[in-house]
């Protein structure tokens, strides 16, 4: 009995063992890894950023030149070095609220990511872990003042999301720092943090607290959130009835209750709901942002950024393509990505 | 000063919010709902006494009472450790939307399997008070004791649920050693009828301490002896320490990886 008992043990610390040297070879490798892949990058010279094999020379060029027109057509291009402070130059009574310098992130990605200790160890022993550095930014500057409403644009998967939680400080950048009061930002994704299993009350106040808001902020406050996203005679309800309209209203009647934040950042949120509502939620950023709150909006559609935003900051593929009034950087935007 | 007071009264009633949440969720579609947390271990203790009761009936005076000390205790490790354990995982979407610590998520899941074992210790009084078992003065010093377990799962819970955002297979592994480590712990046996190696990794076993020790300030209406109260310390000291070590140094690549 006691040697079965001993085999057990051993079994178990091999496998502990494994797992171990696991997590040392990951850490190793990767240190090399990223070694390689800065003298790999100096070599191609300074673009640094890995291009998909799967576009093709023929339309980068393309893509090319239409950015190069849409650089002549007088929008302000991307600087590496920062505006210091503008405020005192022109004399304005711009503050400066959030202030991205040089930032750069990174992410070491593995091919297929082993997922099991038993792939990984495989791989590892066989050398077929290949990484690869994906730069989500590369080194992307711009300046929030006080009191803008600034959109950000760019294509699917062009480091939208990633600039924002940089910015939130969910992400810490590789190179590079965002100057921001974290305290004062307020970050407001649809649909995330809801629980389907739980009454739409009481998601209101696992929300609400998770946002920020103290028990009796909310218990004040509730009647007007429902009202807010016209959902009486369902809070009862659990979400999980809920239709995605109706999720997406109290999201955002919860995030924008609050005493007005000094910087709301809203990601893909203006664009759901009906009409009526989407109308109601502009009108709702208008008075925050006559409040003097800075909003931060993302989006795909260039019409809600014209309609509400002071600012465009378009973002391709990680680089910042262009700051500057939103009429411009949409056209641009949007000549960009017509075919041909 | 004023501010890290806020700060903390939010984050107790974040904490408080996952809990409701937590318990309205595991219970949501069943008819007895939290009554469950009485019944499963006074099911669990029927069952078991209905087979080993007969078998250690001349070792321990009183098993089923033996064995639900061991069990509540126990429950509350696995409980603990293994929610927590996708704590990180499960709250994806709120992780990236707020800037909380990330602690409090893991937290929340420990102190829900902790108001879980209150409603176990109604069970247990319960239990206390059919058996005739009368307890000594020294019942005062199992508030202490339960804490001291918190804190280990505590430690528990952070390696664990760090690991399981790069290996989804710590679930899996942890789950055998699971096993392992409830036999290993005399829930349902007399540790003292053990010899050689096994017993004396039954005694360096962070759990058995906990349940023995337990045992010792229910049952017996004895102070536990001072080694096993030293072990009690330095494990919940040494593992919280060790699992809030890495978790905070693997907060960064957390991130990343989510």
């Amino acid at each position: 009995m006691n040697a079965t008992l001993i085999l057990l043990f051993a079994a178990l610390v091999i496998i502990f063992a494994f797992l171990a040297a696991a997590f040392v070879l990951k850490g190793d490798k990767k240190k090399a890894r990223r070694r390689r892949g800065r003298r790999r990058r100096e070599n191609r010279g300074k673009t640094g950023r890995r291009v998909s094999s799967k576009r093709t020379g023929k339309r980068r060029k393309r893509r090319a030149k239409k950015i190069a027109s849409a650089s002549r057509s007088g929008i302000q291009e991307k600087r590496p070095e920062v505006n210091r402070r503008i405020v005192s130059e022109t004399g304005d009574e711009k503050e400066v609220e959030i202030e991205v310098q040089n930032v750069t992130m990174e992410f070491k990605r593995e091919k297929d990511e082993a997922t099991s200790i038993k792939e990984h160890m495989i791989r590892t022993l066989k050398g077929q872990r290949s990484y690869e550095m994906f730069r989500a930014l590369d080194n992307v500057s711009f300046t929030v003042y006080k009191g803008e409403v600034v959109g950000i644009i760019g294509t699917n998967g062009s480091g939208k999301s990633t600039i924002l939680k940089i910015i939130s400080g969910v992400l810490t950048p590789t190179k590079g720092k965002v100057i921001v009061d974290k305290n004062k930002i307020q970050l407001l994704t649809l649909g995330t943090g809801f629980d389907f299993e739980l009454t739409g009350r009481e998601n209101v106040y696992l929300n609400g607290a998770i946002i920020g808001y103290t028990k009796e902020f909310i218990d004040e406050k509730y009647d007007e959130i429902v009202r807010f996203a016209e959902l009486e005679g369902f809070m009862e309800e659990k979400v999980r009835n809920y239709s995605s309209g109706m999720v997406s209203r109290l999201g955002f009647a919860i995030a924008t209750i609050g005493t007005t934040p000094e910087i709301l950042i809203l990601d893909e949120v203006l664009s759901v709901g009906d009409m009526f509502f989407r109308k109601k939620s502009e009108a709702r950023i208008r008075e925050m942002m006559h409040g003097g709150s800075t909003v931060l909006i993302v989006s795909h559609s260039t019409s809600v950024i014209q309609q509400n935003c002071t600012k465009a900051v378009w973002i391709e593929r990680g680089r910042l393509r262009a700051v500057g009034p939103p009429q411009e950087v949409c056209a641009a935007y949007e000549k960009m990505n017509q075919p041909g | 000063m004023s501010r890290t007071d806020k700060d903390k009264r939010q984050y107790i009633f974040v904490i408080r919010e996952l809990t409701a949440r937590e318990i309205k969720r595991k219970y949501s579609r069943s008819y007895l709902g939290i009554l469950w947390s009485v019944l499963n271990p006074l099911l669990s203790m029927g069952v078991l006494s209905l087979i080993f009761s007969q078998l250690f009936s001349r070792s321990i005076e009183n098993f089923p009472i033996y064995y639900l000390t061991g069990y509540i205790l126990w429950q509350l490790f696995t409980g603990a450790t293994n929610s927590a354990m996708t704590a990180l995982v499960d709250n994806k979407t709120m992780l990236i939307k707020v800037k909380l610590p990330m602690e409090i998520f893991v937290l929340a899941r420990v102190y829900t399997e902790l108001v879980n074992l209150g409603y176990s210790l109604v069970a247990y009084a319960v239990m206390l008070a059919v058996f005739r078992v009368v307890p000594g003065w020294t019942i005062v010093l199992s508030p202490v004791i339960i804490l001291l377990m918190l804190i280990f799962a505590l430690g528990v819970s952070f390696i664990l649920s760090s690991a399981y955002v790069f290996f989804g297979d710590v679930k899996h592994l942890y789950s055998v050693l699971l096993t392992l480590w409830m036999y290993c712990s005399a829930i349902f046996y007399p540790a003292d009828q053990l010899g050689g190696i096994i017993r004396s990794v039954i005694e360096i076993n962070p759990i058995y301490n906990y349940i023995d020790a337990l045992r010792n300030v229910v049952m017996y209406g004895t102070i536990p002896p001072g080694w096993e109260i030293v072990r009690m310390v330095v494990w919940a000291a040494a593992v919280y320490a060790a699992g809030y070590y890495i978790f905070r140094r693997n907060k960064n690549k957390v991130m990343q990886k989510i």
